[in-house]
């Protein structure tokens, strides 16, 4: 690591504008972010931190056997990291979001030095890293704590190891290979999506090769390569169509609906990354504002059942495809014309950008058969911005250049109007990024709260608690409070420290039949018992009756009531007025 | 001429078999419009139509004068008959194939080339009503016929310089304007017909040179401005009748040419099966929202045919620059395709195709551009394999061959279909005539029957699209108990309309409401003597006279 560190030392610019640039881009990143230590957990993030109170924080470990964890199963050491904050940082997001900050910042920086390295041209390595850091279409990656250390950290160790990789195309030394690979695996083991790296790799050769590339000399020089590379190719389609071991034993096989499966992904290969070209530089809001006029044009669907509800739902999948359709159409024929335009280490690292934007999709069309809207989830995206921040930063330079070479009295306001736009751009992500992590910080508020207020009102619950749970408003799908799982669970991860609920219900165990916890979704309610121990939720008062009415067994001393107040964002105790109601209604 | 005879032979095949394709159109009877067509011509005589416009506005084009003028002399001769129609849309259409092939002979110097152009032209599902509606056919094919006579008269005059041509070529373009709108955009071709043989010429020349057709676009605008703006009232299918014109015509304008760009070459049938395919594949999760037939055939076929056309576009791009040889001809082909669909993006569209008709003249260009291609694909086997060439163009031609058989296959199911409708309502009208030969005077007709409602309308007993009281006053003006005033309003035009109406002591009413027309009755007791009653049977095809019963029910 210490010579990789040396040699990416020697070989970046150490000059005073370097070092600006890095304060310009930390700075720049920790004010566009400013909000993330305000955020909390959400949704997914409190499944985890249950099985972490229960099972402890390495039970990742414990979940397969070793070689399917180091084939990347379960993305062992993503999980471990995530764990090991949920453990000794316990309802705080702030490792979570120092970890954000520190490696956002790296990966702008590394891909500025790379790009630089690779165009030798500042306002290139400039734009690509600008694009990169204030790019509002992979928020995700940092503003939903649960996926941060995962897709940061799998993204820097992709840029360390084509760093590595270029390194060892240079100077021939095994060693940086050696070094590229295993910093690729590592990042392959925090989030397998990681895997298109190895593509890239094998891409980099040909890409960057001084003469005409003769195919039989490659794998002796990359052979590692070659082989870790066409290996887990192999165990990804034998594990994606049900026939590695394990899969076997268990009797997973695969079924005649896979193959056509395996076709929309191919096709997604395709589809997925031409039109997020569009969506790179065209936000979700603006993108429905635009397809809400289109929409007009097909006035002959207005008579139709439910007509907003369908139109809402075209809006955001059809009509937006055929928007980025058309608007990628058209980046194409501008990359292409800028492709023309290059020079030859430009066009190399045009192809590269190319190369690595297209590849890093594929785990994107692997995870994600049929999209909900058309955009893809912002957090997906995090892993192929790299690719195109490079090829906006080449567009960029085309057009600065060609502008620059007109040469007329109205070059210089042309290029004040390029420079006009590029600001407005990034203040437009900038602006996007901040609104929406505002919105994320109120609805994490809403719910550290809320349970927050579970506690003040009742720090303890009795044996066998049965919570009755009511309010004056609904929140998501119409749920009764403002939480993104079922509030039977979250009440459960509330209360486990107290040790009146049995693990089994918050986490159950791998072996168990039921994959999910108990009272995960929204609308769940049910009381159930475990040995000496039980927990019961419920939201409709005739449902609570009812389960007294059929269990006499039931005492009323174990109801719990609240009453959520959405104005005052308060909770009020309601036990006694439910235990009465019940009473009476038995 | 020997040497001639084998490509003389397959050209004479080919328009053999446009007319075979085309052959069930004698069976076709009147659909909709002609049917007011008809009325107008009936009741005004051949000017009818035109009463109180002036010859000005005629002139720049309003009510397809030439068109209209045309349709109503062939009504004024053969009235009802559409057997002379039908040989006349056959016999313009095989001319239209012929100019075609001579503007694309003209283009190319290729004679195989041409005659793939002209086929693909001749035979397209896609284009048919241009032919399958008579309402259409006076309209549409001369406006081509004068159209492609225009193109051809200014590639002559590139050859021989004799202004003569020129002015004819500008006369021909007007020519077609006045016979259809949609061919304003020949005024713009023209210059560029010019150009391909005179690249160097300066912009003042050329303004000089088609001084006659500019002059005639001012007279146009300025004759015609309030139209053009959308002021005043519009047909529902125009832009104007609904808000967001602007923004309607500029997406239009954008939409229209590259979405028909390759549905000129897909039928609609097929495309709306692929469509669906293509929907279950990346909408699955939203299929229930969009699975309707109306969402299939809209937007995901828009969609589907967006991305073929920016495909298409990319493989024309493709062709165009390993082949050089072609370049121009699918530009030419590119050029007349998309400007011929640029004067239809002031319609809304039912679906995500145009109206059939409106394709014509965008295939001819279609028609080259494919021609262009696989002569393309010949070139470049020819080049690379000497040895493959044959087989290249074997399967080249099983290619054409398939695709227009398959055409000819959709065309005349479709037309079958036409005449199947046809025969039906042949057959009410005749039933009708037969059973009522003279009706009462200020007779009121009333039309049920035990169908649940023909088009989506339960009112609707009969099956014709027009409103069946406008039909029974065509039937029976010739008796004289119909004003004429009825025939040129039109009265009871539209398909749900029913009412009564008298002017000049003649009246005539028509009902499809029991309801109604019991309310009317009650309102006029005295018009109950005049209640002539028909029944349509669907099941059996059968109409039976139930004046009777109804003037007994009427009264009870």
């Amino acid at each position: 690591m210490n010579a990789l560190w040396l040699s990416v030392k020697n070989r970046v610019h150490t000059s005073g504008v370097t070092a600006v640039i890095c304060v310009f881009f930390s700075v720049l990143i920790l004010w566009v972010y400013k909000d993330l230590p305000k955020l909390y957990f959400y949704n997914d993030e409190w499944i985890q931190l249950a099985i972490i109170k229960v099972y402890g924080p390495f039970s990742v470990l414990r979940s397969a056997s070793v070689p399917a964890l180091l084939l990347g199963k379960y993305r062992v050491l993503g999980s471990l990291l995530n764990d090991v904050f949920y453990y000794y940082f316990t309802g705080s997001v702030l490792p979570f979001v120092i970890f954000g900050y520190v490696f956002h910042i790296a990966n702008t920086l590394l891909l500025y030095f790379l790009t630089f390295r690779l165009s030798k041209s500042r306002a290139v390595s400039f734009i690509a890293g600008l694009f990169f850091a204030t790019a509002a279409i992979s928020h995700q990656a940092l503003s939903w704590p649960a996926v941060t250390p995962q897709t940061v950290g799998t993204l820097t160790c992709s840029l360390v190891s084509v760093f590595a990789f270029l390194e060892f195309w240079d100077t021939k030394k095994k060693i940086y290979l050696v070094i590229s690979l295993f910093i690729a695996y590592i990042g392959y083991l925090l989030k397998p999506s990681g895997f298109s790296l190895f593509l890239v790799l094998v891409g980099i050769p040909f890409i960057y090769q001084d003469k005409h590339l003769n195919i039989r000399m490659l794998p002796k020089k990359i052979w590692i390569a070659i082989s870790s590379i066409i290996a887990l190719g192999i165990y990804k389609v034998l594990e994606y169509f049900g026939f590695t071991l394990q899969d076997l034993i268990h009797g997973n096989v695969s079924h005649p609906d896979q193959l056509r499966q395996f076709v929309t992904v191919l096709i997604n290969c395709i589809v997925y990354p031409f039109v997020t070209l569009t969506h790179m530089l065209i936000t979700f809001r603006y993108m429905l504002r635009m397809t809400h006029v289109i929409e007009g044009y097909y006035s002959v669907l207005q008579g139709m059942a439910f007509a907003g509800f369908v139109d809402e739902i075209l809006a955001q999948t059809v009509i937006a495809d055929l928007v980025s359709v058309f608007v990628s159409t058209l980046l194409l024929v501008f990359f292409w014309w800028v492709y023309r335009r290059c020079s030859k280490p430009e066009k190399k690292l045009f192809l590269f950008a190319g190369f690595y934007y297209v590849a890093s999709f594929i785990p994107v069309a692997l995870s994600l058969l049929q999209r909900n809207v058309s955009y893809i989830e912002s957090r997906y995206l995090y892993m192929t911005l790299p690719g195109f921040a490079i090829m906006a930063g080449l567009g960029v330079k085309a057009i600065l250049t060609a502008v620059r070479k007109t040469d007329t009295w109205y070059s210089r306001y042309v290029l004040y109007f390029c420079f006009l736009c590029i600001g407005l751009f990034t203040y437009k992500q900038i602006i996007t990024i901040q609104t929406e992590v505002a919105v994320l910080v109120r609805q994490g508020d809403d719910i550290r709260n809320l349970l927050g207020e579970f506690k003040r009102l009742r720090p303890v619950l009795p044996d066998r608690p049965v919570v009755f749970l009511d309010s004056d408003s609904s929140y998501y799908f119409g749920v009764k409070v403002p939480l993104q799982l079922g509030p039977g669970f979250m009440l459960q991860i509330v209360y486990y420290d107290t040790g009146i609920i049995p693990g089994e219900f918050i986490a159950p165990p791998p072996e168990s039949a039921n994959k999910y916890p108990y009272l995960y979704n929204f609308f769940d309610q049910g009381y159930r018992t475990s040995g000496n121990r039980g927990f019961g939720y419920f939201w409709d008062i005739q449902k609570l009756t009812e389960l007294y009415k059929s269990d006499p067994a039931l005492s009323v001393n174990q109801i719990i009531g609240f009453y959520y107040v959405s104005s005052q964002r308060k909770l009020i105790d309601t036990t006694d007025k439910i235990r009465q109601t019940v009473e009476a209604g038995k | 001429m020997r040497k001639n005879s084998g490509f003389i032979l397959v050209s004479a095949a080919l328009l053999l078999f446009v007319v075979y394709t085309y052959r069930n159109l004698i069976n076709v009877y009147l659909q909709q419009d002609e049917w007011y067509s008809l009325g107008t011509e009936m009741a005004g005589g051949i000017f009818g139509l035109f009463r109180g416009t002036p010859v000005i506005y005629l002139l720049s084009g309003s009510q397809r004068f030439f068109g209209s003028l045309l349709n109503n002399i062939w009504y004024a001769l053969f009235r009802s008959n559409t057997v002379p129609m039908a040989i006349f849309a056959v016999t313009v259409h095989c001319i239209n194939i012929l100019l075609w092939f001579k503007i694309s002979l003209s283009v190319t110097n290729k004679r195989w080339v041409s005659v793939i152009s002209a086929v693909f032209f001749g035979i397209s599902v896609v284009s048919n009503q241009a032919l399958s509606w008579f309402a259409s056919i006076f309209t549409t094919l001369p406006s081509a016929t004068f159209a492609f006579l225009s193109i051809l008269s200014v590639i002559t005059y590139t050859k021989n310089k004799r202004r003569g041509w020129l002015y004819a070529a500008q006369f021909l373009a007007i020519c077609a304007y006045i016979f259809k709108e949609s061919a304003v955009f020949i005024f713009f071709l023209l210059p560029v017909v010019y150009l391909l043989n005179n690249r160097k010429t300066r912009i003042t020349v050329l303004l000089q040179k088609f001084s006659i057709v500019l002059l005639y676009a001012v007279f146009v605008i300025i004759t015609r401005i309030y139209s053009i703006l959308g002021i005043g009232p519009a047909a529902t299918s125009f832009v104007t009748s609904s808000g967001n014109t602007w923004v309607k015509l500029s997406l239009h304008g954008l939409l229209y040419p590259v979405i028909s760009l390759s549905q000129m070459f897909i039928p609609p049938q097929i495309m709306f099966k692929a469509a669906s395919v293509f929907q279950s594949l990346f909408y699955g999760s939203v299929q229930g929202f969009t699975a309707s037939q109306l969402g299939v055939e809209t937007i995901v076929s828009d969609f589907l045919s967006f991305i073929l056309s920016v495909t298409l576009c990319a493989l024309l791009y493709l062709v165009g620059s390993k082949i050089k040889e072609v370049r121009l001809w699918i530009g030419f082909g590119l050029l007349f395709s998309v400007l011929s669909f640029l004067p239809f993006v002031v319609l809304n569209k039912g679906n995500a195709y145009l109206d059939s008709r409106y394709f014509y003249m965008g295939i001819a260009g279609g028609g080259l551009i494919a021609g262009s291609v696989l002569y393309a694909c010949y070139i470049a086997v020819y080049k690379k394999f000497r040895k493959a060439a044959f087989i290249t163009a074997l399967l080249l031609t099983a290619i054409v061959i398939l695709y227009i058989y398959k055409n000819s296959i959709l065309i005349q199911r479709s037309i079958m279909q036409l005449a199947y409708e046809s025969a039906e309502r042949k057959n009410i009208l005749s039933s009708v005539f037969r059973l009522r030969p003279v009706l009462p005077d200020n007779p009121v007709i009333y039309v049920y029957g035990n169908n649940y409602g023909y088009y989506g309308l339960p009112e609707v007993k009969v099956p014709f699209q027009q409103g069946f009281g406008y039909t029974l006053e065509v039937l029976y003006f010739d008796s004289g108990i119909i004003p004429k005033e009825f025939l040129l309003e039109p009265f009871l035009w539209g398909i749900r309309d029913q009412g009564y109406r008298e002017i000049h002591g003649k009246g005539f009413g028509y009902f499809s409401s029991p309801d109604t027309l019991r309310s009317f009755i009650l309102k006029n007791p005295d018009k109950a003597k005049s209640v002539v009653g028909f029944f349509y049977d669907a099941h059996t095809h059968t109409v039976t006279d139930i004046s009777a019963e109804i003037r007994q029910q009427i009264q009870k």
